[in-house]
């Protein structure tokens, strides 16, 4: 075991951030109805909240971490009786992971394409034939200016 | 009948946009015909992506959140997908009542925006309040009455509740009353609150959740699934195809978008609900 001391800073000031430094009670509340600790076999948000609290992030940002099989289905935090919601943590060490760039290529992949296009895929010729024949509506072309107003031109910068 | 119209600013999102338009069809009629006006919004982006995007960077989904519901002033926004109404409505609430969000909406105020914060609906609860549903009810035209229909609720509908405030997310009946309401009959089946598990970035994950459910609903015996996110849908349309081909063999089970459901059920044109669209083919079991 190591503890990466600046990462893991980095995520108990996101847990403290948004309230979420409550005391877990350790109960596996969170584990029972989790949809990703059911169907894999490395994956349990209580061990990663405890891990958390207590400063650990080892194995937890690197590229093979078990955080990518979380759902976002939000049952833990909705489930928990102590107030601490994993998914947010789940969503602070993706983040980090992120910045180190141990995230999957898809993570990269899906912002580079909202920050080219303002939405998440490109549009096919026959998609846009189908939506003109369908009388739907046209898809304003200067989306990703739009992103790239907000989020800025940095590292991401487009393709 | 009093046909009182309501008016929305219309969320579209994006897969539905750039991959399944026949199902913005299907919502842009179905509400049209409940006497539901949607104002569209050219400029609305992605919300942006609750599970991949946020992934990235938290702080950059609350900004472009919050410049998609400043853009709107206080216009209710209502959207197709559950993820995007999830999105806005979480994102609304960190701009209300975190310092974080109170950051981001002084960064708006000085780009000139005035930062309003709407409140944020999925279409699913329009459609299932009482008067809209009687109307519904009224519209009928086709007897449904011999298909089993199962529904799929998916997670960002219900959740997390403190933002989206909609249903009962540990026991939701909207799916149930609109299957209801059309006259099908409505079959359960095991862990039908479980997640389609579309949205685990891990592959592996993702499959197995949607194979477990695709088991449970052969097991239940359905004849169709009905599903109110364009991300459960494609998980369960394409992906029983996918799956299928992995395992050798067919499920065969078509999955509706809740609009097409009640589209059919009035009667309408069966290319406005766009059916030739999926890859399981409903026309076969709807005898269409
Ligand atoms: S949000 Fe993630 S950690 Fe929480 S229950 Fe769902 S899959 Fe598990
Ligand atoms: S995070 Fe909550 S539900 Fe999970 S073990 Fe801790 S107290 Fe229990």
């Amino acid at each position: 075991m190591y503890i990466l001391r600046g990462q893991a800073e980095g995520v108990l000031e996101v847990v403290a951030k948004h309230g979420l430094a409550r005391l877990c009670y350790a109960c596996g509340i969170c584990v029972g109805d989790c949809p990703a600790a059911r169907f894999s076999d490395d994956f349990n948000p209580r061990q990663i909240f405890l891990k958390v609290s207590l400063g650990v992030a080892d194995g937890l940002v690197e590229a093979d971490s078990p955080i990518w099989k979380c759902t976002t289905c939000y049952t833990c935090a909705e489930r928990c009786p102590a107030g601490v919601k994993p998914v947010e943590v789940i969503i602070a060490l993706r983040n980090i992971s992120y910045a180190k760039g141990s995230a999957p290529p898809q993570v990269e992949q899906v912002r580079q394409a909202i920050a080219s296009r303002g939405i998440v895929s490109g549009l096919t010729d026959t998609i846009l034939k189908r939506r003109k024949q369908m009388g739907l509506p046209d898809i304003d072309e200067k989306l990703g200016q739009i992103v790239r107003g907000i989020i800025g031109g940095n590292q991401h910068e487009e393709l | 009948m009093e046909t009182s119209t309501r008016n929305y600013k219309f969320f579209p999102g994006c897969l539905a946009r750039v991959k399944l338009p026949h199902i913005e069809k299907s919502v842009r009629v179905v509400l049209d015909a409940l006497g539901i006006g949607l104002n569209d919004e050219p400029r609305f982006t992605c919300c942006p992506d609750p599970v991949v995007f946020r992934s990235a960077s938290r702080h950059d989904w609350l900004r472009i959140a919050a410049h998609n519901l400043a853009r709107n002033g206080c216009e209710t926004i209502l959207t197709l997908c559950p993820g995007c109404a999830s999105s806005l409505a979480e994102a609304a609430m960190v701009l209300r009542e975190e310092a974080e969000g109170r950051e981001v909406l002084a960064e708006l105020r000085q780009d000139n925006h005035e930062p309003g914060i709407p409140g944020v609906l999925h279409f699913l609860k329009v459609l299932t309040e009482e008067d809209v549903l009687s109307r519904l009810k009224g519209l009928v035209r086709r007897d449904l009455g011999s298909f089993k229909v199962a529904a799929h609720y998916g997670c960002h509908l219900l959740k997390p509740s403190v933002a989206v405030a909609f249903d009962d997310p540990e026991q939701p009946t909207s799916l149930e009353r609109i299957i209801h309401a059309v006259g099908a009959q409505v079959v359960d089946y095991q862990d039908k609150l479980l997640c389609c598990g579309r949205p685990a970035i891990d592959e592996q994950t993702s499959q197995s959740i949607a194979e477990h459910k695709l088991n449970c609903l052969k097991e239940a015996g359905c004849d169709l699934l009905v599903v109110a996110c364009p991300f459960c849908f494609e998980q369960f349309d394409l992906g029983q195809v996918v799956i299928g081909r992995k395992k050798g063999l067919t499920y065969g089970l078509p999955v509706l978008y809740v609009t097409q459901l009640v589209g059919l059920a009035m009667d309408m044109d069966k290319p406005a609900l766009g059916l030739g669209f999926h890859r399981v083919r409903p026309d076969k079991i709807l005898e269409l």
